[in-house]
């Protein structure tokens, strides 16, 4: 079994393709480390074992004939336990879904997944639903930041984050409603990318908001993200969200070239509330200077009423989540973890003239964010106000109260990219965020990717990791 | 946590008796968990109140004068099956 396992997707499928490493040796190794590591890190809801060799074996006998179904071939993933896939429950981590829903069958992303040729090697952990936070009484793996057990990996993708950064797995499906994706991704100190609003079919995942939803790629590099969204992506008819847009070849967009880039930099809000952290601030800054020795050019940009944006995407959230949840919230509230009962609640709390005025305050946001855009490519923010706080500090009315970067993009149903830039001096990861037009996820992973070749950030590994590889 | 059937019926603490947005919140919150059939616990019922004017207070931003001419980006196919 190989020790040093490769970090990225795009070094196992060179490995791969060169004969170095099996597919099977590859899945046992990451299976190996799942077994030594996902207790302390509850990552992994359930482990796939056996369909994932089963996998691997397929993979390896198409490389053996000469067929080669893409980059992803044999390539070991997790998929975020709120996805349905056939070989595994789906419990959304969660007493209250019904153990039937999603039984028996991979929800569209996770057949392209397959149709590529990968290894899924299981469910990762999820904040209930996808909202609140863990309830150590309710029976699941409780998820930990691998860079300090203390801290949060943040949610509501946590287990995939984990995964991803603990080096459990090569990638992994996460999904967005106000920063699921990109939040594990800052907090765990690896890329993830939200998508467009409908760019990714989102049937056959448990919903959240209906209207905020969305899955994404999470791996450590750009180049990783954009290997996986070029299958991931693209229309499905039995999603009624999903986009008619011609998928690019997103890899292949990939260039380093960020000569005349013109970067939007909005300093109220995202860099100037009293919430964001020094070494946030710097980190973020440092960035932007590689990207400007790159090429790209600088402007300092306002997101207008970006904190009503933020809280339009609450309104929009919990109105479309309560609305799911209301009959089981009536009858069965104590079957719901504690944190994701406080979160739900506040649907109930909030009028339908509430909810069609955030609807209302979205068409003004979408529309001055579309004039902003034509003047930049890309507008560049930090992920997170400050790195991972401790998870005993954590609470549903904390996250009522603070800023959010992430949540203005989904109420506009833009990508949005989470890239590490740094750490803080208690070796936390930080991160910035690179926010694109609709349909630019190619423009965001091209600038990611260019400031990747410049930087290892993402390639750093917690220490958890290496006393494994040890 | 102990559930209480009707958490907003006890009486409000001293603290909210001086404290008039306390006490608003204290009744709203009774009255939505009541209209929502919600049953919560003693400890929950002091969370809610303590956060809804939190959450009322941004959802009332959202009610600004130049949003008089939006419609709300909602949006559906009637020719759709």
């Amino acid at each position: 079994m190989p020790q040093d396992l490769p970090l990225t997707v795009k070094d196992a499928a060179a490995a791969l393709r060169s004969g170095s490493v099996s597919s099977v040796q590859l899945t046992e190794g990451f299976l190996n480390r799942i077994s030594l590591l996902n207790e302390s890190l509850g990552a992994f809801v359930a482990v796939t074992g056996e369909s994932a060799l089963k996998a691997a074996q397929a993979a390896d006998s198409d490389f053996a004939a000469g067929v080669d179904r893409g980059p992803l071939q044999g390539i070991p993933l997790a998929v975020k336990d709120i996805i349905a896939t056939e070989d595994a429950p789906t419990t959304a981590n969660s007493r209250v879904l019904d153990p039937e829903w999603g039984k028996g069958v991979d929800a569209p992303v996770v057949a392209r997944l397959r149709s590529a040729g990968t290894v899924l090697l299981g469910k990762t952990t999820t904040s209930e639903f996808a909202i609140g936070l863990p309830d150590p009484d309710k029976g699941f793996p409780i998820p930990r930041n691998p860079w300090n057990l203390d801290h949060t990996p943040a949610g509501s993708s946590s287990g995939t984050g984990i995964t991803v950064a603990a080096g459990l797995a090569l990638g992994g499906l996460g999904t967005d409603t106000g920063g699921s994706v990109r939040g594990p991704a800052a907090q765990n100190g690896h890329t993830g990318l939200k998508v467009t609003f409908g760019r990714v079919p989102k049937n056959g995942v448990a919903p959240l908001g209906y209207t905020l939803d969305s899955v994404g790629p999470m791996a450590r590099s750009a180049y990783d993200c954009a290997i996986m969204l070029e299958v991931m992506a693209g229309y499905d008819s039995g999603d009624s969200y999903a986009a008619q847009v011609p998928v690019p070849k997103y890899s292949e967009l990939l260039t380093g070239d960020l000569q005349g880039l013109r970067v939007g930099v909005p300093m109220p809000y995202f860099y100037d509330s009293p919430e964001v952290t020094d070494e946030v601030r710097t980190a973020v800054f440092a960035a932007l200077d590689v990207l400007k020795t790159g090429g790209a050019e600088m402007s300092d940009v306002e997101v207008p009423y970006a904190e009503q944006a933020k809280n339009a995407n609450h309104v929009t959230l919990v109105a479309e989540a309560y609305s799911f949840h209301r009959n089981n919230m009536v009858n069965r509230w104590n079957d719901y973890g504690r944190f994701t009962r406080r979160a739900l609640v506040r649907g109930a709390f909030l009028t339908a003239a509430d909810y069609t005025q955030a609807q209302r305050f979205r068409s003004f946001f979408r529309r001055e964010l579309a004039q902003l855009f034509a003047s930049y490519d890309v507008l560049i923010t930090p992920t997170w106000p400050s790195p991972a706080p401790r998870s005993d500090e954590m609470s549903p009315e904390r996250q009522l109260r603070s800023v959010s970067f992430t949540g203005p993009w989904n109420l506009a149903g833009l990508p949005a990219l989470a890239v590490p830039c740094g750490f803080s001096s208690s070796g936390l990861p930080l991160s910035m965020q690179i926010i694109g037009k609709p349909f630019a996820e190619g423009a965001l992973l091209a600038v990611a990717d260019a400031y990747q070749r410049q930087t290892d950030w993402h390639l750093k590994v917690p220490p958890v990791h290496t006393a494994v590889a040890a | 946590m102990t559930p209480t059937q009707f958490p907003g019926n006890r009486s409000p603490s001293p603290s909210h008796k001086e404290n008039g947005v306390a006490s608003d919140a204290n009744a709203a919150v009774k009255m939505l968990l009541e209209t929502a059939n919600l049953t919560v616990s003693e400890e929950e019922f002091a969370i809610f109140t303590e956060s809804y004017p939190i959450l009322r207070s941004q959802a009332d931003g959202l009610y600004l004068p130049h949003l008089d001419a939006e419609v709300p980006a909602v949006s559906f196919d009637p020719a759709a099956e």
